[in-house]
């Protein structure tokens, strides 16, 4: 996990390179000699398209009411190199609304260069051909595709986009999907009145890092409303200082991870970026702090009107629903698994990664269903009318990257549960995903950390997924049987989670169904019978599913029997010869089969496989596979396969893939028998 | 006079029935039978629509479903699309309790408006209105009421009440009105009545009505669902849309109106006109024309979907094309079309529904049932067919995508029906050739030569022409179903000069512990790289017929090496099934050294009936025990 943190609060004096270097590139002057692919360590026979500059720059200018806006500017060009390169023609730019304010695109340009005999031709984007879309409430997106391309065109693009929402000024990918970048290049011009604090993802270094001060003037108006008695407007040109940092990667090869990459949390953890969130604002007399500190963040985050005001109020238009909803029970702890159980049924979740509340909580009481935020804090609100503890837990999850621990970057917070603190103790809850139980939470939420949004205790809370208890427990026992030959008992116990998958398959189909998940074999009968499955109402513990299965009678001299009954061994999981980026298991792999059999009557065992055991690094997991035959013609068989952690580094997958490799080979080992004479 | 109140009255009773919806949707009330099987139930659902006059129609409907268990509730999401040429009006709705109590009615402000871009375009005109109560106390009954205004006739509604499985109906309903002289077209499956008709001084009526359909369940190989459930495909006559107009009665007039959309718009820029000539004027032979002009088009262009307006059915003109570089399948066909005129070869542009899967197009029914466009070139022996969005297909050869089904080619005489080629048992060849080693721990590695022929090569073309040579490797080193394994080497060579085309393809294949070792033993199984892993669930109560449409033939030709001292123990044996559904043979033979394994898997295409489920169930599991059949080799003493 690579991410840096850099304030800089101050203005420092940093590497001073002799030169400016600029890009490589003269935007607008396109040549013969463009046309040639430059030699690059990133460029090889893979490579379909190459961007040659992505050049970024973000400045402030005076707004028009009494403060900054920011104004954002890029071009780029790109070589497509063949045709499966021609997606890098097609652009989309998100812009955010609210009701107030917009964002604005504008300038946008963008052509492509064709070489052919000699002659140079363009072809240019015309204005009607930039498209909308109304991507969701808050956001439109732009998109435009660049006119007549072909295998070796050359594209190249600019736009500009004006914005009052400075908390965030935009972030810079270094890094590309699918092709390289040779020339990654931003810039930030940001006036002594605002401070940026800004996070870095991904592995590579930067070509070019220094931050120097300069001087700008800024120009600003106030323009008063018409309530006001003064009609009119101020205009005020500021000279300030300025802090100017500038990043460049040079050679940055493409991220390269497909959507279906499986065994992790997101691409986005990997890549070169880097973001900034607004940390000081100083308005000529004082500086004020903007959210830098977790208490800052959390006293915030209480004040807000969209999270910690609605829950900290009285609410009584709940009162009537939880009369009904806890009836008679007195006790603490089953008020709130009642409270809990409500919420989590009778609501639905429409979006899972938004923390706070959009509308208000009456709205999602009425409305029934909200994002998680929404309904997490009305779970908290209604804890609360019942005079039970509980609290807001502020975390990010998994799939929306890593979040810095000891900086509150928000942006990477989007998710918040409910702890609540009932006789001395703590239970985290979640109501917002369906079949967990009281108590559980989703394995999205195992992402290091959350933290308690309560004024006098911001408590980190621990969400590792290596702590998570998930173990799958197979038992068999085989006997001899005077009437069937060979009749067994299959019992398996999954983990917590994998337990709710098969509750949810169970609801979508039927127990009926779901039983035919396990294939009797050629050699059994196809009966199953006594089929039963425990605690599936029990949501907050894994379900047990059992039933009795048959052989039918063996007639060969020698019949090769494989212990790990109806299709139980192992599949390797890591199937990818190599792989680039880190493994990360959800939770710690843990199974364990236990096989107790007879031997068969009128056979003998001829061959057994023999017992082992092996370590994975030491301490860090082992598969065991223990086998013997007492005297008594049992045979045992015990085999447990157990990896302590969940994140492996890719110079670990090799050691990871064998390690699997050896336990595959040796779960289909077979025992053999041999007819009795 | 009698006859007017007659008539009055019954469109009154109709308008009351319209509100008969406000009864009582108490789940109590819904008989047992349909219950059975069903996660919704439609209680009752009213459609009219009007064609008002040769442009304009308007539609209302009106429908409550009862929501049984959290397995409906996707059925109670609303979604209607709209865009500049259909309107909607009004939604209304109301969500009642189990017992058939008012919770609440919709609120304007509940509605969202969402894109309706589709993943493959860059943008469509097309926008969704969406709803949902979010109501999760089962059972409980929504109910929609909705009036839509078009601004064309192209597109009638279909009555299918039964729309999913798992969804019964007590009683659904459609009228349609209609001016005096218009002649309605109409054609009914699974449902026999004749509609009721009545008139009114300037309209006609044409009421359909079903009631009590038990819910019914999706099956594996099943013919299309408008082959099992009541269905009413409706078909306007003369029709018009943004000024242009139309009849559909007949494939042929509705080439005529598609051929009135694309004329005029085949003008070439004067470069590209010289350009034709230039690459065509030498050749002699009408087939390379075509072939070398097909390049041009690969070459030159890319796939870019924009549908706005009448742009959705319209082709953007050639000069578009070859200015921009790019187009939908549409514009890109129009712009073939104009390269061939130029060089004077006639084509016809042709509207087919594509797609590996897709339902096949009614065919005595003229309508608009098409979802893509491909070019036909009818030559004086046969005809070269055209995939005009593809930048790597070799010209004439149109893959799973379109082949074997019906398509409507169009030129100034108006439409005709035609059928694409078929690809089948001769053509969809996949024959392989594997040399190797195992070693005394099980180690295996190989040389895998395959030719893949006509459908079987559609999947790896698409891999070779879309994915970079790292990316191929990936998919190599993730897709093969192999444990522990290793792809050391690949390589492809397309055959496209053949017809169809031949994919060969050589890989460097390793795979470690491929063979079990067993203290003594080692246990192999030959079939390395084809084992088939369908196995169908029991199903004793198989209401409907199998359709099995993909015909293909496997060889695959196994060698590998032994390590010296073993001996066979046991040898799988020689294997014959032959059904109605296709034949398996495999042999396999131990020599001193080799294992010799020879596997032919040939699948037929055909119609059967239910009652002989059973028999392919059984087909397929014996299939899926013999690739799995293993050589037992013991150590020599």
């Amino acid at each position: 996990m690579k991410w840096l943190l850099v304030s800089f609060l101050v203005a420092f004096f940093g590497k001073q390179c002799l030169a400016q270097e600029k890009p490589p590139v003269q935007f607008g002057k396109i040549s013969k000699k463009d046309f040639e692919l430059p030699p690059s360590p990133v460029i090889d026979s893979n490579t379909n398209g190459v961007v040659i500059a992505d050049v970024g720059n973000t400045e402030f200018v005076g707004s028009n009411d009494g403060w900054f806006r920011y104004v954002y500017k890029r071009k780029t060009r790109i070589l497509v190199l063949n045709k499966k390169g021609f997606d890098l023609a097609n652009i989309q730019v998100f812009l955010y609304i609210n009701s107030e304010k917009k964002e604005s695109l504008e300038d946008v340009k963008a052509s492509s260069y064709t070489l052919e005999s000699g002659k140079i031709t363009e072809t240019s984007l015309n204005k009607n051909e930039v498209y909308e879309d109304r991507h969701d409430k808050n956001h439109i997106v732009k998109k435009f595709t660049v006119p007549g391309i072909r295998e070796g065109s050359l594209i190249e693009y600019s736009y500009t986009v004006k914005s009052d929402f400075y908390f965030n000024i935009p972030e810079w990918e270094f890094q590309y999907n699918t092709a390289p970048c040779l020339w990654s290049d931003y810039q930030v011009k940001i006036p002594l009145m605002m401070n940026y604090v800004s996070t870095r993802h991904g592995y590579d270094n930067y070509y070019i890092h220094n931050t120097n001060t300069g001087r700008a003037t800024y120009h600003v108006t106030n323009t008063y409303d018409n309530k006001s008695l003064v009609q009119g407007h101020d205009d005020l040109s500021v000279a300030v200082n300025t802090i100017e940092s500038r990043w460049v990667m040079k050679d940055v090869p493409a991220l390269n991870i497909s959507e279906s990459e499986k065994y992790i949390t997101t691409p986005e953890n990997y890549r070169d970026k880097i973001e900034f969130q607004l940390s000081q604002v100083y308005n000529g007399d004082e500086a004020k702090n903007v959210m830098t500190t977790w208490t800052q963040a959390t006293d915030e985050l209480l004040k807000s009107e969209d999270f910690g005001q609605p829950i900290s109020q009285e609410n009584p238009w709940l009162d009537g629903e939880l009369k009904k909803i806890v009836g008679n029970e007195t006790d603490p702890l089953q008020q709130a698994r009642k409270i809990y159980y409500f919420v989590a049924s009778q609501y639905t979740c429409n979006n899972h990664s938004i923390s706070g509340i959009r509308t208000s909580l009456k709205e999602v009481y009425k409305k029934r269903e909200g994002c998680v935020g929404e309904i997490n804090l009305l779970l908290i609100a209604m804890l609360r009318v019942q005079g039970i503890q509980a609290d807001p837990v502020l975390l990010g999850t998994r799939d929306h990257g890593y979040a810095p621990l000891d900086y509150p970057v928000m942006k990477k917070y989007n998710y918040t549960i409910c702890r609540t603190r009932i006789d001395g103790k703590d239970y985290l809850l979640d109501a917002s995903v369906p079949i967990m139980g009281f108590g559980k939470l989703p394995l999205n939420c195992y992402n290091g950390f959350g933290r308690t949004i309560n004024a006098r205790d911001t408590s980190i809370i621990n969400l590792n997924a290596d702590d998570i208890k998930e173990q799958e427990k197979t038992t068999v026992l085989l006997i001899n049987d005077a009437k069937e030959f060979l009749s067994g008992r299959f019992e398996v116990t999954p983990g917590y989670y994998e337990s709710r998958d098969w509750r949810a398959q169970i609801n979508k189909s039927s127990q009926k169904e779901f039983f035919k998940n396990f294939h009797p074999g050629e050699e059994m009968s196809p009966l199953v019978e006594n089929q039963e499955i425990d605690s599936l109402e029990n949501l907050e513990q894994p379900i047990k599913v059992q039933f009795d299965f048959n052989y039918k009678p063996w007639t060969s001299e020698i019949v090769y029997f494989s212990p790990m009954v109806l299709e139980t061994s192992e599949q390797n999981p890591f199937v990818a010869v190599q792989r680039k980026y880190p493994v990360e298991l959800s939770y710690p792999y843990d199974k364990l089969y236990v096989l107790n059999m007879e031997v068969p009557a009128g056979y003998t065992v001829d061959e057994l496989p023999k017992s082992v055991k092996v370590l994975f690094n030491q301490n860090q997991g082992f598969f065991e596979y223990i086998i013997e035959k007492d005297n008594n013609n049992n045979i045992q068989l015990r085999t447990h396969v157990f990896l302590h952690r969940t994140r492996y580094e890719p110079s670990e997958y090799n050691a990871l893939r064998e390690f699997f490799g050896y336990v595959t080979k040796k779960q289909s080992e077979q025992i053999v028998f041999k007819k009795k004479k | 006079m009698i006859k007017n109140l007659i008539i009055f009255l019954f469109f009154s009773v109709s308008i009351m029935r319209l509100y008969a919806g406000n009864g009582d949707y108490a789940v109590s009330n819904i008989p047992a039978a349909l219950l059975k099987n069903a996660n919704v139930v439609k209680r009752m659902e009213e459609i009219k629509f009007e064609i008002v006059d040769i442009g304009k129609a308007k539609e209302y409907y009106k429908y409550a479903i009862t929501i049984l268990n959290e397995n409906g509730d996707k059925a109670a999401k609303f979604y209607e699309s709209y865009d500049k040429l259909r309107s909607i009006e009004s939604i209304d709705a109301v969500l009642y309790d189990g017992n058939g109590k008012k919770i609440k009615s919709l609120k304007k402000s509940d509605i969202e408006d969402l894109s309706g871009t589709s993943q493959e375009s860059l943008i469509e005109s097309e926008r969704i209105k969406f709803h949902d109560f979010y109501y999760k106390v089962y059972p409980y009954t929504v109910e929609y009421e909705v009036a839509i205004k078009f601004n064309y006739t192209m597109f009638f509604p279909i009555w299918e009440p039964q729309d999913k499985e798992h969804l019964s109906v007590e009683e659904s309903k459609m009228t349609v009105i209609c001016p005096q002289d218009y002649k309605l077209r109409y054609k009914a499956f699974n449902f026999s009545k004749q509609p009721l008709e009545a008139s009114q001084k300037s309209a006609l009526s044409y009421t359909w009505e079903i009631a009590n359909l038990p819910a019914i369940e999706s099956e594996y190989a099943s013919p299309d669902w408008y082959e099992l459930v009541p269905t009413v495909m409706l078909g306007p006559n003369e029709f018009q849309v943004e000024g242009y107009k139309g009849t559909m009665d007949t494939w042929k007039d509705f080439g005529k109106f598609i051929y009135s959309l694309k004329v005029g718009r085949d003008e070439l820029p004067d470069d590209i006109k010289q350009k034709v000539h230039q690459m065509t004027d030498g050749l002699s032979d009408q087939k390379q024309k075509v072939s070398r002009l097909y390049e041009f088009l690969q070459q030159n262009t890319r796939y870019v979907s924009v549908q706005l307006g009448i742009g959705g059915w319209q082709p953007f003109d050639a000069k578009y094309v070859a200015s921009k570089k790019y187009g939908d399948c549409k514009a890109l066909t129009n712009y073939m079309y104009s390269l061939l005129k130029e060089a004077g070869i006639k084509s016809c542009y042709t509207l087919i529904r594509a797609g590996q899967n897709a339902s096949s197009i009614v065919s005595d029914f003229p309508s608009q049932q098409f979802n893509h466009v491909i070019l036909c070139v009818p030559l004086s022996k046969d005809s070269i067919w055209l995939e005009c969005t593809s930048q790597s297909l070799p010209a004439g050869y149109l893959s799973g995508f379109t082949a074997n089904r019906y398509a409507l080619m169009i030129d100034e005489s108006g439409g005709t029906l035609v059928r694409t080629p078929k690809y089948g048992l001769k053509e969809n060849l996949q024959e392989r050739k594997i040399v190797g080693a195992i070693n005394d721990e099980g180690d295996l590695s190989s040389t895998v030569k395959t030719k893949y022929k006509a459908i079987q090569q559609d999947e790896l073309e698409s891999m070779i022409n879309y994915l970079s040579k790292d990316k191929i490797m990936e998919q190599l080193k993730k897709e093969i179903d192999l444990p522990t394994y290793d792809v050391v080497k690949f390589d492809y060579k397309e055959e496209k000069d053949v017809s169809p085309p031949v994919i060969d393809e050589t890989l460097e294949l390793t795979a470690s512990n491929y063979a079990q070792v067993s203290g003594r033993r080692l246990f192999v199984n030959p079939n390395i790289l084809n084992k088939t892993y369908r196995k169908l669930k029991e199903d004793p109560d198989r209401k409907y017929g199998i359709e099995l449409t993909l015909e293909y033939r496997d060889i695959d030709t196994v060698e590998l090496n032994i390590p010296s001292g073993y001996k066979a123990e046991s040898i799988p044996p020689d294997i014959k099934y032959e059904t109605k559904f296709g034949k398996y043979t495999s042999t396999t033979k131990v020599t001193d050294d080799k294992i010799i394994y020879v596997r032919q898997n040939e699948k037929y295409s055909g119609n059967f009936p239910a009652s002989d489920y059973p028999e392919l169930a059984k087909y397929y599991e014996q299939l899926y025990k013999a690739d799995r059949s293993k050589v037992v080799l013991v150590k020599k003493e």
